[in-house]
């Protein structure tokens, strides 16, 4: 199975430095990369521009990942199903965190601390590969 | 002197004056029956001499009236008089008295038996005139005196009685006084006793009622006995309302999910059941919820014992306070660290990405690539201080639990093992994982084993010199099993042996390779044993190597924590 397509990954990453390094080594993939700052702008990016998966922060300024992701998933087919990683740096035994992955879907997340870039791009790809 | 005692004193010193009193009036009873006696016997007495002296008379009568009246022998009745006596008299007077008698009744026998033979053989003769002149003026004396002596024995009669009474008088009196004292001495004493009963009763009210504490008290079937001013407050009951009623009923208890604990499993139901005290405080044991009147609820650390007399449960006493306080303290540092260590990683992973970027589009030199090598494992290196930071605060603070779950121990090692292999292999180092079962599978917190393993495999790549070698192993011993980690690397100095697990501690010729250890692993390592319910220990050779043996159940019991180990 070959993939014509190029795929659209989605980086909402409030750290400059972080969001930067993502953005280029998906790119460097052979991804078309869209960035966002914030949650609110990653929302706005995503329901216009419906990547093929969304590399979503917890922990971000305006609006926080697990709101982005509550506000996906209530969206139309397209947002209930969009595939989601979760990067984050809490603990994994912090309640935001618990909440979003226990309450909402096991959802994908990373622990960036303890992962390479190299990784995350495995991640991805491995996400994208599965149908559902 | 203690309340006890003076009671004590207080009785027997009552029931003494009783049994005083009681001998005084007998010994004066005694005495005066005695007076009594003598009285009577006196007064028979009396009674003969009047009897003699109205004889005398008699016979005078008889002599004029020349009648045949016979005498009465009163011979044998004086005799008797005199033997009764005899008996009763022992002192001088009343043996005068008795000569006296005696005396006369001579002369009366003799002259009225002399009268009486005289008339009985000549009841016409009559007497010539100068011996009944004689006669009857010796009658007339010997009357007088008899009179004498009976008037005397009358005073001695009344003063037998005025002394009879005086005794009886003072002996009343006295007893009466001595009683009188004793009563109002342990009068006063029950005065001064009771009032230090209340006196004790008041400042123990008032240290109850001052302590800062909530103190509830029930009986053996659940009624609340006592409830000081603080547990009023904190729960928003009147005293009047609650003395009396069950406290199941009054008071409910919940878990910290919210979830009503049912009667059998409260604690102070399961004091008053067995012997069970219960003590939970901000860190320890499980976190009850009191329910106030209001149906507001505040967490609470408790002791709760139950009372205990003469081997008998009589009630149980729950003492609590509100933690609300310290619970939200706890959160704070518990928040404080999460935030702490999750601010921590932000920049860390920033320099790590970037890092990575910069290896990859800039192609450095051999040197520059060096150079970035080791920000990079420098940055591991903190983000594994993070980890360990949070993990040794979370232990300090009690809020660690495991979670066991099953494990193939075996493949577990490889796979970690496998991860270090790139710093294997920057040290040239051998490393054996031979000795083990094919398969092993215990059951177990992975995140805590892995804690164990991390540590100690890291110390041993860490403080083996180069071209060393590390063996692993696993053995199976009964229903536990042990994992030795041996290195050929720098050892542990054997005075500093001891410390090995100390939290800081590090190795003064560890100290040397690397200056910036933390101390903290081996601490967590020990910690978490401790956790997964084993042991640790280890043996070392300064300059030869190391040995560390962890001993753990194969399957490891869950333990309550609100967190778990990073």
């Amino acid at each position: 199975m070959t993939e014509n397509k190029q795929k659209t990954i989605l980086i909402v990453e409030d750290e400059a430095p972080q969001r930067k390094t993502l953005a280029e080594q998906f790119s460097d993939e052979g991804f078309l990369v869209l960035k966002a700052q914030n949650g609110q702008e990653g929302l706005e990016i995503a329901l216009r521009e419906q990547p093929d998966i969304i590399l979503l922060d917890i922990v971000m300024p305006i609006m926080d990942g697990i709101t982005v992701m509550k506000k996906l998933r209530e969206k139309n087919t397209w947002g209930k199903n969009v595939p989601i990683i979760l990067l984050t740096n809490l603990n994994s035994d912090d309640e935001t965190r618990m909440k979003a992955i226990t309450r909402d879907e096991p959802a994908y997340y990373l622990e960036k601390s303890k992962w390479t870039l190299s990784d995350v791009v495995e991640k991805v790809k491995e996400r994208l590969a599965r149908p559902f | 002197m203690n309340i006890q005692r003076k009671i004590a004193v207080v009785f027997i010193t009552s029931l003494l004056a009783a049994i005083i009193a009681g001998v005084f009036i007998f010994i004066t009873i005694t005495q005066t029956r005695e007076s009594i006696s003598k009285l009577a016997f006196i007064s028979a007495i009396r009674t003969e001499i009047f009897n003699r002296a109205n004889l005398l008379d008699e016979y005078l009568l008889y002599r004029t009236e020349r009648s045949n009246t016979q005498w009465i022998l009163t011979g044998e009745r004086i005799d008797e008089l005199l033997r009764e006596a005899k008996k009763i008299f022992k002192t001088p007077d009343e043996s005068v008295v008795l000569i006296s008698i005696e005396e006369h009744n001579e002369v009366i026998k003799q002259t009225g038996a002399q009268l009486f033979s005289n008339f009985r053989a000549q009841p016409e003769t009559t007497i010539s005139g100068e011996v009944e002149t004689r006669l009857v003026s010796k009658l007339l004396i010997h009357r007088s005196e008899m009179i004498q002596w009976a008037t005397r024995l009358g005073a001695i009669v009344r003063g037998e009685i005025t002394v009879a009474q005086q005794r009886l008088a003072i002996g009343v009196g006295l007893v009466t006084t001595l009683l009188f004292i004793i009563i109002l001495i342990n009068l006063t004493w029950i005065r001064a006793i009771l009032r230090k009963l209340e006196e004790a009763r008041i400042k123990d009210e008032a240290l109850l009622e001052s302590i800062g504490d909530g103190v509830i008290a029930i009986d053996a079937e659940g009624k609340i006995i006592l409830m000081n001013q603080a547990a009023q407050t904190m729960l928003g009951w009147h005293p009047e309302e609650m003395t009396g009623k069950l406290l199941f009923d009054a008071v409910s208890i919940e878990d910290d999910n919210g979830n009503l604990i049912p009667r059998e499993k409260r604690p102070i139901y399961l004091a008053l059941a067995g012997t069970t005290t219960t003590t939970t405080t901000t860190t320890t044991g499980p976190t009850y919820n009191y329910v106030r009147k209001d149906k507001t609820k505040f967490p609470v650390a408790i002791k709760i014992t139950p009372i205990v007399v003469d081997n008998k449960i009589i009630g149980a006493i729950d003492v609590f306070r509100d933690i609300t306080k310290e619970k939200e303290i706890d959160r704070a540092k518990s928040d404080f660290i999460s935030v702490a260590s999750h601010q921590l990683r932000t920049p860390m992973t920033s320099i790590k990405w970037v890092i990575e970027r910069f290896l990859k589009v800039e192609h450095p030199t051999q040197k520059g690539k060096e150079y970035l090598d080791d920000i990079h494992m420098a940055i591991t290196n903190l983000s594994s201080l993070v980890d360990l930071l949070l993990n040794v605060s979370r232990i300090e603070a009690g809020k660690i639990g495991a979670i066991p779950k099953p494990l193939e121990l075996v493949e577990f090692i490889k796979i970690y093992l496998k991860e270090q292999e790139p710093l294997v292999e920057k040290k040239r180092l051998r490393v054996i994982f031979d000795q083990h079962p094919a398969t092993f599978n215990v059951i177990t917190d992975h995140i805590t084993l892995r804690n164990i393993v991390h540590s100690l495999v890291s110390n041993a790549l860490e403080y083996t010199p180069d071209g060393g070698e590390i063996e692993i192993r696993i053995a199976k011993k009964d229903n536990k099993f042990l994992l030795t980690i041996r290195d050929t690397g720098i050892g542990i100095p054997k005075e500093e042996q001891g410390h090995s697990f100390e939290k800081f501690f590090r190795g003064s010729n560890a100290k040397l390779i690397k200056t910036d250890g933390t101390g903290l692993g081996l601490y967590i390592a020990a910690q978490a044993a401790k956790l997964l319910q084993g042991k640790i220990w280890m043996e070392s050779v300064i300059g030869k190597g190391s040995t560390f043996s962890v001993e753990l159940p194969i399957e490891s019991k869950s333990v309550t924590g609100e967190q778990s180990m990073s």
